[in-house]
């Protein structure tokens, strides 16, 4: 029986049509005798192809799924999604190849591994610190109110339920805990940037925040609002000769008294006379607040004062900071100061 | 049970098997299975298969010039296909065992019935 052409020809179109997809090697490889074939199908069977090979969509699938899914899979357009989970899996297989490789990377990893809680405790923090920040309006680095204690304690509790919920979960739970722990970890870095303008110790954030709870960042701030020298408790000035000066008043660039950290030493100014101490007269003159002395009767005396700070007139308050140096040198003050120690500088951004 | 489901698993062994007997070409491969016993093998799936293990390297290939039909393109083993054939063959072997050990009380109630 003569082979039907017409019929071969349109079935192999169709064939070829579905698989058109298929990249062009793998393609060409797979059509390379499909018309032969199918002549020898048809002369030897004579009934139609389609009867003995099924339709040509159908011969095209088997063709396709015979040859190899990479056929198959590199034809069919895939979505972002399926390209992302890949692209995830395929990460984490490689991280977990090369940690397998070093011992010591493996005992790190088995080490990292072992603090998890900690890590599901800190994203849970951090994550309360965005949320506070949304709640409060400002960069706390603790709960500032019942609610804030109620958000934090609601994402630990979510935190460390989803930490051990992933680990007994197959890879869909795990790339999502993957993917969720990175979004936090940028969190964590962008944080700083966000609050970048607070880092900066501009005078004007002090008195922003106002007393009230300090604020993630801030520069530490004595009451007043002068800025604090954290570690230096005292301040010995000493003249180009090298002797010691007294009574060396001392301002910042914005002409404002510079205060030491005397006071988280536990340590405060000497009065002398009844008079408010200078507390920038330097160097200063510090003691023990409950520091008293027993004679051996028994009388309880004050401790010997070493040196009082001097009730020295009022700085120059000109904004510029800078005393004259002729206006204080005398070590025995016999004027009443001014009792506003701190000249209020004027604020220029 | 649908064979084409099982045949799934061991459509390469079957195919590595016909041509460990001759070198052979895509139709031939196809008949000489369904004359095997494997009536419901696809056409289209030995071609598949036949190109698929050509492509990882279990096959060589020559074109052989015929009067009357099409030119045709032979399929042989070389040493890799039969390495496949034979690793292939060992894990079938053991287990078709396995499955009729399981099978064999199945059986006797087949017989009994």
């Amino acid at each position: 029986m003569r082979p039907p052409v017409e019929e071969t020809e349109g079935y192999a179109q169709a064939v070829r049509d579905a698989l058109a997809d298929v990249p062009e090697p793998d393609r060409a490889e797979l059509l390379e005798d499909l018309e032969d074939h199918l002549a020898e199908v048809s002369a030897e069977s004579g009934e139609s192809l389609t009867a003995r090979l099924g339709t040509p969509e159908q011969y095209a699938a088997e063709l396709r799924a015979a040859y190899g899914a990479d056929a198959g899979r590199q034809g069919r357009r895939r979505s972002p999604q399926a390209i992302a989970v890949e692209t995830i899996d395929r990460t984490e297989a490689w991280f977990r190849r090369r940690a397998g490789e070093e011992a010591s990377v493996r005992a790190a990893w088995a080490f990292i591994q072992e603090l998890r809680p900690v890590w599901w405790l800190l994203r849970a923090y951090f994550a309360a610190v965005l949320v506070w920040r949304i709640l409060g309006d400002d960069w706390y680095r603790y709960p500032q109110n019942f609610l804030d204690w109620v958000v934090l304690v609601v994402f630990v509790v979510g935190s460390v339920g989803l930490g051990m919920w992933c680990r007994t979960r197959a890879s869909g739970a795990r790339r999502t805990a993957i993917v969720g722990n990175l979004l936090v970890i940028a969190l964590i870095l962008a944080i700083p940037q966000l609050t970048s303008d607070e880092l900066l110790p501009l005078p004007g954030n002090n008195t922003m925040n106002g007393g009230g709870q300090p604020t993630a960042y801030a520069p530490p701030t004595n009451g007043d609002g002068s800025t604090g020298m954290t570690g230096i408790v005292n301040i010995q000035p000493f003249s180009k000769d090298g002797k010691p000066l007294k009574d060396v008043l001392l301002y910042d660039q914005d002409g404002r008294p510079v205060q030491t950290d005397y006071q988280s030493q536990g340590l405060e100014l000497r009065r002398c006379d009844g008079t408010p101490p200078i507390s920038n007269s330097y160097p200063l003159a510090l003691q023990s607040p409950p520091e008293e002395v027993v004679d051996p009767n028994g009388n309880v005396v004050p401790s010997p004062s070493p040196s009082c700070a001097p009730a020295s007139p009022s700085p120059n308050s000109s904004p510029s900071g800078s005393p004259s140096p002729s206006n204080s040198p005398s070590s025995s003050p016999s004027k009443s100061p001014s009792p506003s120690p701190t000249p209020s500088p004027s604020r220029t951004p | 049970m649908d064979t084409t489901q099982l045949l799934k698993g061991v459509l390469d062994l079957a195919v590595l098997a016909v041509l460990d007997r001759s070198d052979s070409y895509g139709y031939d491969v196809v008949r000489r299975l369904r004359e095997a016993g494997l009536d419901d093998v696809g056409d289209a799936s030995v071609y598949g298969t036949l190109r698929r293990l050509f492509k990882a390297g279990a096959l060589n290939s020559y074109v052989v010039p015929s009067e009357e039909g099409p030119h045709r393109k032979y399929y042989g083993l070389n040493d890799t296909g039969r390495a496949q054939l034979t690793g292939s063959a060992k894990t079938w072997t053991a287990f078709a065992t396995t499955m009729t050990h399981l099978l064999d009380d199945v059986d006797k109630g087949i017989g009994k019935r």
